[in-house]
């Protein structure tokens, strides 16, 4: 063989490191003829993994290059031993740098568990082909509704009739709505039971479409009346895992009952999901139970719906394509007015599964629903208070320069060179760096139980999404550390060796810079601060309006799920179950709903002054109630007054202010009396009107409602209380409850609480900004810190002169005080205008909105000023009350 | 002066015997099959190297050639001391071996 194969060249690099050189020649040609004879014998890569193995066994030739002593090993090592030397002589001061950088990069590594976990919501592996379907309703030119489930004759028709579509899976969740409730019994233990919230009916592809790893069992979701569960359900159940496969459960709702046998464990997948689901049941089960509603419907919007599409897939076509597929399935909507439109519309969207938690508009999203502008504010909130922190210690360690001018006069002398000065600085900051990322670990480590406590997640380091965040965090870092080493190590050593020795420092050139850096921390600080005041003061303004109705003192049972009645038939128990309440002292009001103030409001009911008309249709949100309910919550009414049993031979109906708008009545009183039209033929008749009260969440606006009497729907009851007994009051309720209607486990709530729920991403937002605003502050007043000695040091001497000629101490304070007071004005008015649009862009989510008060600028003011002037006081006034014949004598 | 031999030493001052005049990647290849295992080419040229440090080798540089990528080659060759060393090593243990009962099964 003449031919010599080509070696990899960076094992060839490798042994130029590590051979010495004069063995290299004859180690590099016995290598080139060995490699030859491998590849010839047993492959190229046999070969070359032997090299591999060669040259990193060519370590045993290493020998450190012993040239003069500028030379890397004996100098780093000198450099890495004055460091520590150095370190030592300033304790306080490197603390202070290390205790800066570290707070800065803890609060960065928690803000990047927060953001990763919200980013991976239905991260699964195929997800860039996944998509949620759903659709609107536009009725004559009015948008009814949008709704993020669809039909159930969508995802078949989809998969059908659209070649994209590789496949679509149905998913059915009685308990997210709020008609149902769910329970699941063991029936040899009739005693174990549970309400399921997390029960989905779910076609087999599900499993597939977002990583569920079945574990035990099988995925036999494509045969009725089976179902799955996680481990932790299988062990609340069963015990074990084990036993739980083949055993059976009882599913109850207000409908139907089913027998299901368990053929699969699952295990959740490493991300989250939108759909969390603790039990699984084959869709089919309810296509047997229901083939009207489930099988291929395309009137009730309950189903949440994923398809699968092509790579080549278009999902803007797939929409355009679907709305006119609905013509085919919905021979209804082809009628059309005098201009040619439709009448009836329904549009469809395709949502990437990934973009659902953070980008969700819908009312009716199932899951938790996060805020994607919220994740972006947090990303830069994480990126600057680093920044600060590095800023911070910039600051710092040129302001400490003043210090060692002198030890780099005296290494100047003894002939260092300017590079080698900037090496030691440099490894000096290296290492501080280095020590902060340790501290900073640990004190994310100690830290994190109450983070998790704070914004109420499981979170750790491991959280952390590596793919998004790792390559990207550590070029930052190393960024960082490179920038903030040698900013300081450049001014320090480029100090005249003569100046040096005397021990003056000239170094107003960087002031200016750093002075900016120090406005950029300030006015970062306001920001955060006057963010979280706002939300604060948004929060509270919202919950001190007047609701409408009183919430406090409201409690709320959940209606029972397992019953021998249904319907009609209930009424007897139902009436006999509050009267029962009734009596038990403490309670002074009951009445029953399907709907309380704190759910959601989706306009699908329609109702009209005509009958068998669609012209006059208005969509109003549609409750059922029983007698008493409108007073247990203590609703205003303008006129007539609440349902009662006076009330019979027709159908009560009251309406709220803005409904009696919406249905053209002038005014409220001209309802009264008046017989209006459910869905087009079910005569109701007015029998009050009530003031709007806030149903929903005040950061929207109060929707048309109207309330229909019907005494056999027990859904929710609410129960006034009036007792200064409360927990007496409560047990005797549950007793109550569960032996009127035995086999439900009982569930209650204050209406006051529940309501507020729906503020809780607000709250953990307000909750994450004052403690990140804090840190912030933290750093930026150490950097204050630093830079107020930097100058109090400086002026010295001209304070000291200032004394002899007769200034005192509380002059020469101001004097001082002057430029920190100075900056601090910089920052804020940089951050007035900046805070002001944020506030009144966030805030025009708000249908109820607060002032844009004074207050939320001069409180964060007031507040840094006073932090800083605490930060730099001690600086401060140990130069001012400085003997003037030490001070002068200073330099 | 140290005149025991290590293992490895004995197996590859016997290989530049064998060869008269040897250098390292021929050792390898003799090495690997000879031995039957693989052995990396820098643990050969250590045991050269303290070999020719203890005397029982010498060395001189050979030519340039192609097959090498140009460079040159060290060769070794086994001097009066290194014959002797690995002579009385091998007797050692051929005596030892010829008292050894022979295992019968």
């Amino acid at each position: 063989m003449s031919e010599n194969h080509k070696t990899p060249g960076f094992v060839q690099w490798l042994l130029k490191v590590f051979c010495r050189e004069d063995y290299r020649e004859e180690i590099q040609g016995d290598l080139q003829e060995i490699f030859d004879w491998r590849a010839e014998k047993s492959g190229l890569w046999i070969a070359r993994l032997r090299y591999l193995f060669d040259a990193l066994s060519a370590v045993r030739f290493y020998q450190p290059v012993k040239t003069d002593y500028s030379s890397s090993g004996a100098m780093l090592f000198s450099f890495l031993k004055s460091s520590f030397r150095n370190f030592k002589r300033h304790l306080g001061y490197t603390s202070l740098n290390i205790l800066g950088l570290a707070l800065g990069l803890s609060a960065a590594l928690f803000i990047l568990q927060y953001v990763s976990e919200e980013l991976s919501y239905n991260n699964s592996s195929g997800a860039d082909q996944l998509y949620r379907v759903s659709n609107d309703y536009n009725r004559f030119g009015n948008m009814i509704y949008e709704s993020s489930m669809t039909f159930s004759g969508v995802g078949p028709a989809m998969e059908q009739d659209l070649p994209e579509v590789i496949e679509s899976v149905r998913l059915f969740g009685p308990g997210i709505g709020v008609e149902r409730d769910v329970v699941v019994t063991r029936p040899d233990k009739p005693q174990i039971k549970f309400k399921e919230q997390k029960l989905f009916f779910a076609e087999p592809g599900y499993v597939n479409f977002f990583d569920l790893m079945i574990t035990h069992g099988v995925n036999n979701l494509d045969k009725p009346n089976t179902a799955m569960l996680t481990p932790e359900l299988a062990k609340e159940y069963f015990g074990s895992v084990e036993d739980a496969l083949g055993k059976r459960l009882k599913y109850n709702d207000v409908s139907v009952n089913l027998d299901l046998l368990i053929t699969g464990v699952f295990e959740r997948p490493g991300f989250k999901l939108q759909i969390d689901a603790d039990i699984l049941v084959s869709y089919i089960t309810m296509e047997r139970e229901n083939p009207d509603f489930f099988v291929n419907d395309w009137g009730g919007n309950s189903f949440v719906t994923f398809v699968k599409v092509t790579e080549q897939a278009a999902p803007r076509a797939i929409e355009q394509a679907m709305s006119e597929l609905t013509l085919r399935y919905k021979p209804g909507y082809a009628e059309r007015n005098e201009q040619g439109e439709y009448d009836r519309v329904n549009r469809y969207f395709l949502t990437k599964v990934t973009d659902i938690h953070l980008n969700s508009k819908f009312q009716n999203e199932v899951g938790p629903i996060g805020d994607a502008n919220t994740i972006r504010v947090l990303q830069a909130i994480a990126l600057f208070i680093v920044v600060i922190a590095w800023i911070n210690f910039i600051n710092l360690s040129t302001a400490k320069s003043v210090d060692r001018i002198r030890e780099v006069g005296v290494r100047k002398v003894m002939g260092a060179r300017k590079n080698e000065l900037i090496q030691q600085f440099f490894t000096e900051a290296v290492l501080i760096n280095c020590m902060a990322v340790l501290l900073a670990l640990a004190f994310v480590n100690l830290g994190q139980p109450l983070f998790n406590l704070f914004v109420e997640k499981s979170l750790s380091l491991q959280s952390i999404d590596l793919d998004r965040f790792g390559l990207l965090g550590v070029i930052i870092f190393l960024l960082g550390t490179a920038l903030s080493g040698f900013y300081p190590a450049l001014v320090l050593s480029s100090h005249q060796t003569i100046n040096a020795l005397k021990g003056k420092s000239k170094i107003d050139s960087g002031l200016f810079l750093r002075r900016g850096l120090i406005v950029f921390q300030l006015l970062f600080s306001f920001l955060l601060i006057i963010a979280t005041l706002t939300i604060n003061e948004q929060l509270k303004y919202m919950n001190s309006q007047d609701m409408g109705i009183d919430m406090e003192q409201v409690l709320i049972l959940r209606g029972p799920v397992v019953s021998e009645t249904r319907g009609q038939e209930n009424i007897p128990n139902i009436e006999a179950f509050k009267e029962q309440v009734l009596a038990i002292p403490g309670v002074s009001q009951i009445g029953t709903s399907t709907v309380i103030p704190g759910h959601g409001i989706l306009r699908g009911n329609v109702i009209s002054h005509v009958r068998e008309s669609d012209s006059d249709m208005k969509s109003i949100e549609r409750v059922v109630t029983s007698n008493d309910f409108l007073s247990t919550i203590k609703a205003n009414f303008l006129i007539g007054k609440d349902f009662d049993k006076t009330m019979e031979g027709y159908i009560p109906i009251i309406i709220n202010a803005s409904a009696a708008r919406e249905l053209d009545f002038a005014d409220p009183a001209d309802a009264i009396g008046q017989i209006l039209y459910e869905s087009n033929r079910y005569e109701r008749r007015v029998v009050g009107v009530i003031e709007d009260y806030h149903h929903e969440s005040l950061n929207r606006a109060i929707d048309p409602m109207y309330f229909v009497r019907n005494e056999g729907l027990d859904t929710y009851y609410a129960i006034r209380l009036n007792s200064s007994k409360v927990s007496t009051t409560l047990d005797r309720i549950e007793e109550q409850y569960i032996t009127s209607y035995p086999g439900n486990p009982a569930e209650y709530y204050f209406l006051d609480e529940f309501f507020a729920r729906q503020y809780k991403q607000d709250e953990v937002n307000s909750k994450v900004f004052s403690a990140f605003a804090l840190m912030a502050i933290i750093v930026a007043c150490l950097g204050l810190y630093g830079l107020s000695a930097y100058a109090a040091t400086q002026r010295t001497k001209e304070v000291g002169v200032r004394k002899v000629l007769g200034a005192n101490v509380p002059n020469l304070f101001l004097l001082l005080f002057k430029e920190v007071f100075l900056l601090v004005a910089i920052g804020f008015l940089i951050a007035l205008p900046m805070a002001y649009f944020g506030i009144d862009s966030w805030l025009s989510n708000f249908a109820y909105r607060m002032e844009i008060g004074g207050l939320l600028f001069v409180l964060p003011l007031l507040g840094v000023l006073t932090i800083t002037l605490l930060a730099t006081a001690q600086q401060i006034i140990k130069v001012s009350v400085m003997n003037p014949v030490k001070s002068l004598r200073y330099e | 002066m140290n005149h025991t031999l290590g293992a490895l030493e004995e197996v590859i001052i016997l290989l530049v015997l064998r060869e008269e005049e040897s250098y390292g990647a021929q050792l390898v290849k003799l090495y690997v099959e000879h031995m039957k295992k693989e052995i990396t080419l820098p643990a050969v040229v250590m045991v050269l190297k303290r070999l020719e440090k203890k005397g029982m080798l010498k060395s001189r540089m050979g030519e340039p050639s192609a097959e090498r990528g140009g460079r040159r080659k060290v060769m070794y060759e086994a001097t009066e001391l290194g014959y002797q060393t690995a002579e009385e090593a091998i007797k050692a243990k051929t005596q030892i071996w010829d008292m050894v009962p022979k295992f019968s099964k």
